[in-house]
């Protein structure tokens, strides 16, 4: 070796060694202020979070396509916002334009994702966040999007990999698309006047309490569960391989138009006169298919109001049960 | 001291040589004669002393000895000879002839020195050139010699001196041919210079080698036909083990120029991604430290970090391509020489097997 290459050589060591001092001193100072340096907080259960403005940007519709996460659609009363949970800040991009969030998963060291130059989204996370890319490897990873009842988010279609997607409590009129390859989807005490469109592998369905004006579920190597607590109108559920379970009655096939349960849903609400008044819900038209697994439809008990009168249901909307 | 006592201690000097009673008598009648010349005044201003006695005592002694060697001592011509010589320095101070001996004596002593001194260094200066000239054929008749060591002489084992006197050769015969020392005399005695130092500079071991590689000349042998038949036989195997082996060296040769060329290319990808990823660290922190100043810090942390780890891992890949991968080359060179040679060898033992 020539002399100046062992010049260069003790230098780069010695600047290795300020470069370490530095950083040392800077994580100390940070810790003694609270900073954390990856994410904006740490919550009690140990979970690093790192959130954002939804209603900032005005965001009208989503289009996540992530993978090894869960995406959690919550209810909030407050403000919208999106919630990174145990990701590192260097996986993950988005961006917003004309008011649609594009959120997807991207390779650390993609020279297009390193270089963050954008008005609307995610900010450069800076190299400490590739330091500690196996930082939060262990932890489950989830994407949190609090939606607001008054939240202009018409449109959300999820993609994942890996993980699984619930929608709970909202009330906000949205379409939702969404699909796994490996998870379960779940909608729970929901409502929405928008279809739904769920695709399900490699795990399960699940609609509880969810009013949905047109369901539609695929399934594959996996159950659909749907506890109904309005009617369905049937148009269309078979089974592959399995059963159908209405009820703890099994049945093969089920015909189209049928509707389930027989008795008409409705309730009694105050109108804006502050008089009494019966509102009549209409049938959740349901179509549904599972490859590899069941489907089972329980009801959710349910008290007519006292004055609701009774309609009769019709010879073509009952059921064949195969036990006859 | 007047002449009385000058005379008395000279011939007490004289003395001390190996010179007859008469003899000295001769010497000192002879200086009486050339003091007789001086006048007792001008001996008293000259005042001569201990020493000037000794150099007179010195002088008449190799004088007398001169003339008695060249056989005119006792003839009157000779004596007319001295006669005339020593008038002939007598009006000469005799310290002035003294001293210009001396220095000339001391001049001659010199100039021999010096002599002697150009012809060493002449002599180190043509061995050291003959040195260099022949180190690299030394080294490969050194390796030739230890295989031979090592497994015998493949030629001198196999053929009979008897059977076969156009062929074999003694071995012992031209070693000692090799070490011969009218070499290093005819080397050396133009200078005279110390052969030993000759000797030790290797210079025996090149005229050695030579010996070796005339003898390997002479000694070749012409494959008997069975061998012939043999070997074209054998060509379908030979002939693929061969494109075998070649190819294998062929593709490391191949293999460490790839890596040379990776290498360069590395330096460039490595260089040009560590500078804008520390730039970017560098950068971004600086600006990041107005807002939250240890995250900003930590950033700028890294950013050197990286130039460092940059620096560092590009010095020791330009190392490697440039100054390492050129060393394998030169390995694999020298392998592939050996492998010849040994291949080459065993061709040579085979025509002899199959010629017995």
């Amino acid at each position: 070796m020539k002399p100046t290459s062992i010049i260069f050589l003790i230098l780069s060591v010695v600047l290795l060694a300020v470069g370490i001092i530095i950083c040392s001193v800077s994580a100390e100072s940070a810790d003694s202020k609270g900073i954390e340096l990856i994410c904006d907080e740490i919550d009690k259960d140990g979970n690093a979070i790192t959130r954002d403005d939804l209603d900032a940007y005005n965001v009208t519709s989503f289009e996540i396509n992530m993978k090894d996460v869960d995406i959690n659609v919550i209810r909030t009363a407050k403000k919208s916002y999106i919630e990174f949970v145990n990701i590192n800040p260097a996986v993950y991009d988005y961006k917003i334009s004309n008011g649609t969030m594009e959120l997807k998963t991207i390779k650390p060291f993609n020279i297009k994702s390193f270089i963050k130059l954008r008005e609307n989204g995610s900010p450069f996370s800076g190299l400490r966040s590739y330091l500690y890319l196996d930082e939060y490897e262990d932890k489950a990873a989830s994407v949190n999007i609090y939606i607001t009842d008054t939240s202009n988010v018409g449109k959300m279609n999820v993609t994942l990999n890996n993980g699984s997607i619930s929608v709970e409590e909202t009330t906000v009129n949205c379409v939702y698309t969404l699909e796994t390859k490996k998870g379960d989807i779940s909608f729970k005490d929901m409502e929405t006047k928008g279809k739904v469109k769920a695709t399900v592998k490699g795990g399960d369905f699940y609609a509880d309490s969810a009013y949905i004006e047109a369901l539609d579920f695929t399934v594959t190597g996996g159950d659909a569960h749907l506890k109904l607590h309005r009617q369905c109108r049937f148009t269309k559920l078979e089974c592959d391989t399995g059963i159908i379970t209405i009820d703890g009655d099994e049945y093969i096939e089920i015909e189209k138009g049928m509707i389930f349960p027989k008795a008409e849903r409705a309730e009694l609400v105050t109108n804006s006169d502050g008089e009494e008044e019966v509102l009549r819900y209409q049938p959740i038209d349901v179509a549904g298919k599972v490859y590899d697994g069941d489907i089972i439809i329980t009801e959710i008990p349910y008290e007519a109001p006292a004055d609701l009168p009774e309609e009769e249901i019709s010879e073509e909307d009952s059921i064949e049960d195969i036990s006859e | 001291m007047d002449k009385i006592t000058f005379l008395a201690e000279l011939s007490q000097r004289l003395t001390k040589f190996s010179l007859m009673d008469d003899e000295i008598d001769i010497c000192v009648a002879k200086v009486r004669e050339y003091l007789d010349t001086i006048s007792d005044e001008e001996f008293a201003r000259q005042n001569p002393g201990e020493a000037d006695v000794d150099d007179m005592a010195d002088t008449v002694y190799s004088k007398y000895i001169e003339s008695k060697s060249a056989g005119n001592t006792d003839t009157p011509e000779a004596d007319a000879i001295t006669e005339d010589e020593e008038h002939d320095e007598a009006p000469e101070d005799i310290l002035e002839v003294l001293a210009r001996e001396a220095e000339e004596e001391r001049r001659n002593q010199e100039k021999a020195e010096e002599l002697k001194r150009l012809a060493i260094e002449r002599a180190i200066a043509e061995n050291d050139e003959i040195i260099a000239k022949n180190e690299a054929e030394n080294e490969e008749v050194n390796e030739l010699r230890s295989v031979f060591e090592d497994d015998g002489d493949p030629i001198i084992e196999a053929v009979d001196p008897e059977e076969r006197p156009d062929v074999a050769f003694d071995e012992s015969e031209a070693l000692n041919d090799a070490v011969d020392d009218e070499f290093i005399e005819e080397e050396g005695s133009d200078f005279l210079v110390d052969t030993s130092s000759l000797k030790k500079a290797g210079e025996k071991p090149k005229r050695t080698d030579k010996r070796f590689k005339e003898s390997e000349k002479k000694e070749k042998i012409k494959g008997t036909p069975l061998f012939w038949t043999i070997f074209v036989l054998l060509l379908p195997i030979i002939c693929p083990v061969l494109l075998l082996g070649a190819g294998v060296f062929a593709s490391v040769y191949v293999a460490i120029t790839l890596l040379i060329v990776a290498l360069c290319g590395a330096i460039v990808a490595v260089v040009t991604m560590g500078t804008i990823v520390s730039l970017v660290g560098i950068i971004y922190g600086a600006i990041l430290a107005f807002k939250i100043a240890p995250l900003g810090m930590y950033e700028v942390g890294i950013g050197i970090i990286v130039g460092s780890l940059t620096m560092l891992l590009s010095v020791l890949m330009y190392n490697l391509a440039i100054r390492f991968s050129p060393l394998l080359y030169k390995w694999l060179t020298k392998l592939l020489k050996l492998v010849v040679k040994q291949l080459i060898m065993l061709f040579n033992k085979a025509k002899k097997e199959c010629g017995r």
